[in-house]
């Protein structure tokens, strides 16, 4: 995703990235993450584990927004507990597991956890999701001004799809609305270049346009002058000598002199 | 006493003469307003005028680049060809590259008028007009509308196209052995309420 952007946008983009990565790390990757300070995972509170997992985070400055209200009675529980609470949760109803749903407690990701557990309640997140994006927007602009107004939506789509997957409790229907949302931005970037490129080649035509008329009177004056002159001249020699049309040459008998006597 | 003009002033005019051409020859590698303008590349390949050609709407007279209005183009102009060999006969073709719109060109070229067998220094006036004139119509952009004129090989060797949509000029040429354009001209036309392009 950092390609895309340019080289203004990489300190910012790192980190949110850095964050992605973060919820759709695997559990067992996590673990190693954490390397082997403190309790093992799965005897971890909620509350433990996201501190644990969001400190590195919070050191970039812009765990904020990523901020999830963990509800009172979620965070005193183990993860073990909140992962027995998912299976049992999985049997009884009938909603659809997307490819990546793994079995195991260690290959689910941190951010299919927290979906699952339903750490973050739905009617929250459409308002935070404004007011994050809003919020986050102003203080990208206020660190790099010189920005084009054309890498904005690049983070905001990125604070979108953080905010979502700590939002909303269907996962299916998360995914699919972070790919949307990416498209949609993909298809007016991809618009305003065409408009662009479009603009270009039409403000080269006008250019031609205007250049090819200025020529060609150019050369018409120039033309135009040097038969004015051309004529004047002749104006000029007719009135001073009036001259005869050049004679036929006939066949005249001359009288010269052929003998100097 | 009277002077011979011809005897003093015909070496003044040939060295003039010869200035006068460079100095065309100058202007016109400097940039030649047909190739400027896009004409030669779009719609010709490069080459040499040989032959005068003058074409007339009215009172005026068409110069490369020049900007005319539907209304100023309603019927057909007048045109002048020049050469000096009555037995020669020259087609005249006019094309519009830019349809149906300059950014968009997908329907290159129309065809507006074709007229064959015109003897040289006469015009299309005593030739045979294959193709009826149409008058130019574009409804978006400016289109440039180009008169190219070509030498036959011989009378009666040149035939009408069966529409007039995606007429390839050079395609046409090849086909009745036509070769090179001997002379061109072209002027800009949009709608009668165009704005030149420019919004508001």
């Amino acid at each position: 995703m950092g390609s895309i952007r340019g080289n203004i946008e990489e300190p910012i983009s790192q980190s949110l990235t850095r964050q992605n990565s973060l919820y759709s790390l695997k559990l067992h990757e996590v673990q190693t993450h954490l390397g082997s300070s403190g309790k093992p995972l799965g005897s971890m509170n909620l509350d433990e584990l996201l501190k644990t997992v969001l400190s590195p985070a919070e050191e970039e400055g812009l765990v904020r927004q990523g901020s999830l209200t963990l509800p009172r009675d979620l965070s005193k529980k183990t993860v073990d507990e909140v992962w027995r609470d998912i299976q049992l949760d999985k049997n009884g109803n009938t909603t659809t597991t997307t490819a990546h749903k793994q079995p195991t407690l260690g290959e689910i990701t941190l951010e299919d956890l927290l979906l699952k557990a339903g750490v973050v309640t739905e009617t929250i997140a459409p308002q935070e999701n404004v007011v994050n994006i809003a919020s986050h927007g102003q203080w990208v602009e206020y660190h790099q001004p010189g920005q084009q107004q054309g890498f904005m939506p690049y983070p905001v789509c990125e604070m979108q799809e953080i905010v979502m997957m700590g939002g909303l409790s269907d996962t299916p229907k998360a995914h699919g609305r972070k790919r949307v949302a990416g498209d949609i931005v993909e298809k007016t970037v991809e618009r305003r270049q065409k408009r662009m490129i479009k603009n270009r080649e039409s403000a080269a035509r006008s250019r031609a346009r205007k250049q090819a008329y200025t020529h060609e009177l150019e050369i018409k004056v120039e033309r135009l002058e040097e038969e004015n002159e051309k004529l004047r001249k002749l104006k000029e020699v007719e009135k001073i000598l009036p001259s005869e049309p050049p004679p036929d040459p006939k066949w005249k008998l001359r009288r010269t002199n052929s003998a100097s006597l | 006493m009277y002077v011979r003009r011809t005897s003093f002033k015909d070496s003044d005019y040939i060295r003039k003469d010869c200035e006068r051409v460079k100095k065309y020859i100058c202007l016109l590698s400097r940039g030649d307003p047909l190739v400027v303008g896009r004409v030669v590349g779009d719609v010709l390949d490069p080459f040499t005028r040989l032959v005068s050609l003058r074409v007339t709407y009215g009172q005026r007279e068409v110069t490369n680049g020049l900007d005319l209005r539907p209304s100023q183009v309603l019927n057909k102009p007048m045109v002048e060809v020049g050469g000096d060999d009555l037995r020669n006969f020259y087609t005249l073709v006019m094309v519009d590259p830019d349809v149906p719109s300059p950014s968009n060109p997908h329907l290159r070229e129309y065809l507006h008028w074709l007229v064959t067998d015109i003897p040289a220094t006469t015009g299309t006036a005593f030739g045979n007009e294959m193709v009826c004139y149409e008058s130019p119509r574009p409804p978006s952009g400016i289109h440039r509308m180009v008169l190219i004129l070509f030498r036959q090989l011989g009378r009666q060797t040149v035939y009408a196209p069966g529409w007039r949509q995606q007429f390839k000029t050079r395609e046409f040429a090849e086909m009745y052995n036509l070769g090179l354009p001997v002379a061109a001209t072209y002027f800009n036309c949009q709608r009668e309420n165009g704005c030149g392009g420019r919004r508001t």
